[in-house]
């Protein structure tokens, strides 16, 4: 595995914990946490979400009637989160892929529907780890800082 | 709004996502499909795979058992229901493009679609031999039986001016001896086998023909309809189960009996028109039965069986600029139609609209369909109706039916 960002199909192969945060027609944010994340052959990333009824539903289908982009945040407990950033394209919703990820989700949670299965097309990722903010910080806003990192620098010099 | 000047094909449904940012291209797309219909090249139905794909339909409206495929599903997984039309004069086509099966507009690509596929039980076959696709109809998510194939309303040729039961049932009868009524064991039995493929349906869905027989009118038609639940709710073991009855408009104690005896969560009854006038000349068997007043205020009343949310009044949307009775502009027609739904909405009753299509078979079949541009203020002024009266349509939205532009803005 190379940087964690440039790879992250397999952070979600690896199965990382996540959270998809999609916003409604005023800009007011939802976000659902999600370990059931799979990149499929075409290279959608694949996000099962569980209730119809839920605000992330509602906002990830404005996403894809309007072309707006959502956040995925993969939460890799090594390298620290990376963030992926795309639009949904399709939802599937029925048919024979469907039905075979409502058997699957329902052997592991029995008690629990399947909506949607939303297939985002990735455009970006990024690392959001502490330390890769701090460099791109540092390196694209270097007047944004307290004057005290600034002075131990020097003292250590 | 104005009557409009909108132009034909891909330029006018340009002018209307113009007029209309806030609505969905694909909700605008999905709405001028079904006004203008569509035609599928020999490449398209080179893709039909009949072990897959829905191609034979019985229902109440249509009956097909050909190579075309029943129907289509857009990327948001909102149905098309759309189907060759012999008159069509503009219609859209379904072609194969690099690969992809595509709807186009005048030469240019306008979105990937795919055709339904076809519920396992279709293949199988009741205990007294008959297929089960002649019991029950499917939609990618609902299953509808239709218990009684003929509407009385046409005995005495009162029939809905827009309706093609009636030519549909008698068509069905002699071409392939399509029954007028179901057997209940038949019902039980088809409805027990389609539960069984998982993750398939969301929703049971009835309709049929009026029956306005009986000691009270439509006193039969309610007591068809209680038997066929209890025989579709044994495989529910006795509780309620997502459904829809779309029925004649029941009165209280009607309503009362369908909702204490059965499974049923909710209803809807068809006004079709809302307008007394135009309801006298378009449905006559509705209007000699029962009448518009009546009619509307039964809509009412089963909000208080039902709940809000779950009771809507179902429009042919468009059949009221009919020529030559019609609203003579689209802006009298919309500012007519809002107004009596949103006093339907004040008591909790939900509106819904389909596209209306003069389909071979109705008294109807030469008029022309308004613009896509009253459709869309249609189907926006419908859902701004339910949001600013807190009124849901879980129960009628693209899963349930996919027949109505505005329930699919319900989605967001």
């Amino acid at each position: 595995m190379g940087q964690p960002w440039q790879d992250w199909k397999d952070l979600v192969r690896a199965g990382v914990p996540a959270v998809v945060t999609a916003s409604d027609g005023a800009g007011e944010p939802s976000a659902a946490h999600t370990t059931d994340l799979e990149v499929d052959a075409d290279g959608f990333l694949v996000y099962p979400e569980w209730f119809e009824s839920s605000r992330i539903n509602q906002n990830l289908t404005r996403s894809l009637w309007f072309d707006r982009r959502v956040s995925v945040l993969l939460l890799d407990p090594e390298h620290g989160p990376v963030e992926l950033r795309g639009i949904p394209r399709r939802a599937i919703i029925c048919g024979q892929r469907f039905e075979a990820a409502y058997r699957a989700a329902q052997a592991a949670h029995p008690d629990t529907d399947l909506s949607t299965l939303w297939l985002i097309q990735v455009q970006e990722a990024v690392s959001r780890s502490r330390a890769s903010r701090q460099q791109d910080q540092d390196a694209r806003h270097a007047i944004v800082a307290h004057l005290d990192r600034f002075a131990g620098a020097r003292a250590s010099a | 709004m104005s009557q409009p000047t909108e132009g034909t094909g891909a330029s006018a449904r340009k002018q209307v996502q113009e007029a209309f940012p806030d609505i969905a291209p694909l909700v605008i797309l999905k709405a001028d499909v079904q006004r203008r219909t569509v035609r599928y090249t020999t490449q398209a139905l080179a893709r039909v795979d009949p072990a897959v794909h829905q191609l034979n339909g019985r229902w109440i409206y249509t009956e097909k058992a050909d190579s075309i495929p029943e129907s289509l599903l857009l990327r948001d997984g909102t149905s098309i229901l759309t189907a060759p039309l012999a008159t069509a004069e503009d219609p859209y086509l379904v072609d194969v493009v690099d690969g992809r099966t595509v709807l186009m507009d005048q030469g240019e690509v306008m979105e990937d679609v795919e055709f339904w596929t076809k519920p396992d039980f279709y293949d199988k076959f009741t205990s007294s031999g008959k297929p089960m696709w002649h019991i029950a109809h499917a939609r990618p998510q609902r299953i509808e039986f239709n218990p009684y194939s003929n509407c009385r309303f046409w005995d005495n040729g009162k029939g809905c001016k827009f309706c093609g039961i009636a030519s549909t049932y008698t068509r069905g009868k002699r071409e392939s001896s399509k029954p007028l009524q179901l057997d209940l064991r038949d019902i039980a039995e088809t409805m027990q086998e389609a539960v069984k493929q998982k993750g398939r349906f969301t929703s049971v869905f009835l309709t049929g023909g009026s029956i306005p027989q009986g000691p009270e009118v439509f006193d039969e038609e309610v007591d068809l309809y209680v038997d066929v639940l209890q025989a579709i709710g044994v495989s529910f073991g006795g509780q309620k189960f997502p459904s829809q009855l779309l029925g004649s408009a029941f009165s209280l104690k009607q309503l009362e009996r369908l909702y204490s005896r059965t499974g049923i969560m909710s209803y809807t009854s068809d006004i079709e028109v809302l307008d007394p006038e135009l309801f006298s000349w378009i449905c006559p068997g509705k209007s000699e039965w029962l009448g518009y007043g009546p009619w509307k205020q039964r809509i009412v009343d089963a909000v208080g069986i039902f709940g809000k949310g779950f009771v809507t009044a179902g429009l042919v949307g468009g059949v009221e600029l009919a020529r030559p009775n019609g609203f003579p502009t689209e802006a009298a027609a919309l500012k007519a139609t809002l107004l009596e739904a949103e006093a339907l909405a004040q008591q909790g009753v939900g509106t819904v609209a389909c596209v209306w299509v003069p389909y071979q078979g109705t008294v109807f079949h030469r008029q022309k369909v308004p613009s896509l541009h009253y459709y869309i203020a249609l189907a926006r002024g419908l859902q701004r109706l339910r949001d600013q009266y807190g009124i849901s349509i879980e129960m009628d939205n693209y899963r349930r039916c996919g027949n109505h532009p505005d329930s699919d803005l319900g989605r967001i």
